[in-house]
C-alpha cells in the first residue's frame, strides 16, 4: 500500500469522485472519508475509500456511547483531542485509532496522554487544512499548537499522522508536499515520511484485518486450520 | 562549502478557476516564504521560476539548495492565487535543469 490521505471531508458519496480523481494524480493509493456506505468500498480504480467516523462530543460519556454504536462499521475512528480525562480515555481505548490535534491550543496534548497513546498503538492525527485557511499572525498560532502537540508526540514515540483534511479536491496535497509542511511542524526527515509513507498504511491494514476478523487485536490473529501451509 | 548552490524543481500546478500565469505563481510563492520564514530566509532563497506552462501547470523553478525545503513548504501552503483555488505538487528536484528535462521528455513519452 501507498501513501494514505486518511482525512477526506466530503458531504456526500457523489462528491467523492473528484477527490478520487485527484488523489490519483497525487499518488495515494486509499483515502478516508466519512460519507461512503460501506466501511470498505472496492472500486476498479487503483485508489480504494474506506470509511472514517470522527466522535463529536466534548462529554466523555456521549464520546463511550458514539464509540459503542459505531464499533466494527468504520476503517478508522478518530477523536479530537479534548481534555486530560477524555483524550487519556481515547488514548487507552483500542477502538479509537486517532487522535487528532487541537489547533486552537486550548487543549494540549500531555506527555502522559502521548505515553499512554505510544504504548497502546493510538497516533496523533495533525490534518493541514487549518494552515492552508489561515495566514499572518493567525497561521503563526496554528502552527505554534501543531508543534506542540508533535514535539510531546514524538518525545513519548507516538506516531504522528499527516492528512489533508480536504473539503474540496484542490486542496488536497501530493505525499511529498505533506512531507515538507511536516517538518516545517517540527518532525524530523525520517519522523515525516513515516507520518506519510508508512504510518497511516500501517494503521489501516491492521483496522482492516480487525474489521475482517482475522486481527482480534494487535499481535492477536486467528489463523484458519492449514493456512500457513497452503501459502507455502 | 559553496552556500550558492542551486537545486532545480519540477512542479505541477493543479487548479479550480482561471489559469495563473507565471509572474503571479511566482509572487504567490514569495509571499508565502516572507510570511513563514520571514525576510532573511527569503533573502537566501534565490528563487527564480524558470518555466511555467499556464495551461497544463507544469514547471521548473531554480532556488538555493539549503532553502529548497523552505521554497517547497512555502509553495504547498498557498491555497489560492487570486480567485484561483491551487494545490502546489513537487515534482523531482535535480541538480541541472538538463536532467529534469530528461526526465520530462521521458515522461512525455509515457503518455
Amino acid at each position: 500500500m501507498k501513501s494514505v490521505d486518511m482525512d477526506i471531508r466530503t458531504r456526500t458519496e457523489q462528491e467523492l469522485q473528484p477527490f478520487i480523481e485527484m488523489a490519483e494524480t497525487l499518488g495515494y493509493s486509499a483515502i478516508l472519508s466519512g460519507c461512503t456506505t460501506d466501511a470498505i468500498t472496492t472500486r476498479e480504480s487503483p485508489v480504494q475509500v474506506y470509511r472514517r467516523h470522527n466522535l463529536k462530543s466534548k462529554k466523555l460519556s456521549e464520546l463511550k456511547a458514539q464509540v459503542s454504536k459505531i464499533h466494527g462499521k468504520y476503517a478508522l475512528v478518530s477523536a479530537p483531542l479534548l481534555e486530560v480525562d477524555t483524550a487519556n480515555w481515547v488514548a487507552e481505548d483500542s477502538r479509537v485509532h486517532l487522535l487528532t490535534v487541537d489547533i486552537t491550543g486550548k487543549n494540549i496534548l500531555r506527555k502522559t496522554t502521548a505515553g499512554l497513546c505510544a504504548s497502546h498503538g493510538t497516533a496523533l492525527e495533525v490534518p493541514i487544512a487549518s494552515l492552508l485557511d489561515a495566514n499572518g499572525l493567525n497561521r503563526s498560532r496554528i502552527i505554534k499548537a501543531i508543534r506542540d502537540c508533535v514535539t510531546t508526540a514524538t518525545r513519548a514515540n507516538m506516531k504522528v499522522v499527516l492528512s489533508s483534511g480536504a473539503n474540496t479536491p484542490v486542496r488536497m496535497r501530493s505525499p511529498v508536499a505533506l512531507f515538507h509542511i511536516g517538518m516545517l511542524l517540527g518532525l524530523e526527515e525520517n519522523q515525516a515520511k513515516e507520518a506519510i509513507l508508512s504510518t497511516p498504511s500501517a494503521i489501516l491494514k491492521e483496522n482492516l484485518k480487525r474489521l475482517d476478523g482475522t486481527q482480534l487485536r494487535s499481535g492477536l490473529e486467528i489463523i484458519r486450520n492449514g493456512e500457513e501451509n497452503e501459502s507455502e | 562549502m559553496n552556500l550558492n548552490r542551486k537545486r532545480y524543481l519540477s512542479f505541477a500546478v493543479h487548479r479550480d478557476g482561471p489559469p495563473v500565469t507565471g509572474k503571479q505563481l511566482s509572487t504567490a510563492i514569495w509571499k508565502s516564504l516572507l510570511s513563514l520564514y520571514g525576510e532573511a530566509t527569503v533573502s537566501d532563497t534565490r528563487l527564480y521560476l524558470n518555466e511555467f506552462d499556464e495551461n497544463s501547470g507544469l514547471g521548473y523553478l531554480q532556488c538555493n539548495l539549503y532553502r529548497l525545503k523552505h521554497v517547497i513548504a512555502a509553495a504547498a501552503l498557498i491555497e489560492s492565487i487570486d480567485e484561483t483555488k491551487v494545490s502546489f505538487e513537487p515534482k523531482k528536484t535535480s541538480g541541472t535543469i538538463k536532467a529534469l528535462h530528461r526526465m520530462k521528455s521521458q515522461f512525455l513519452l509515457l503518455l
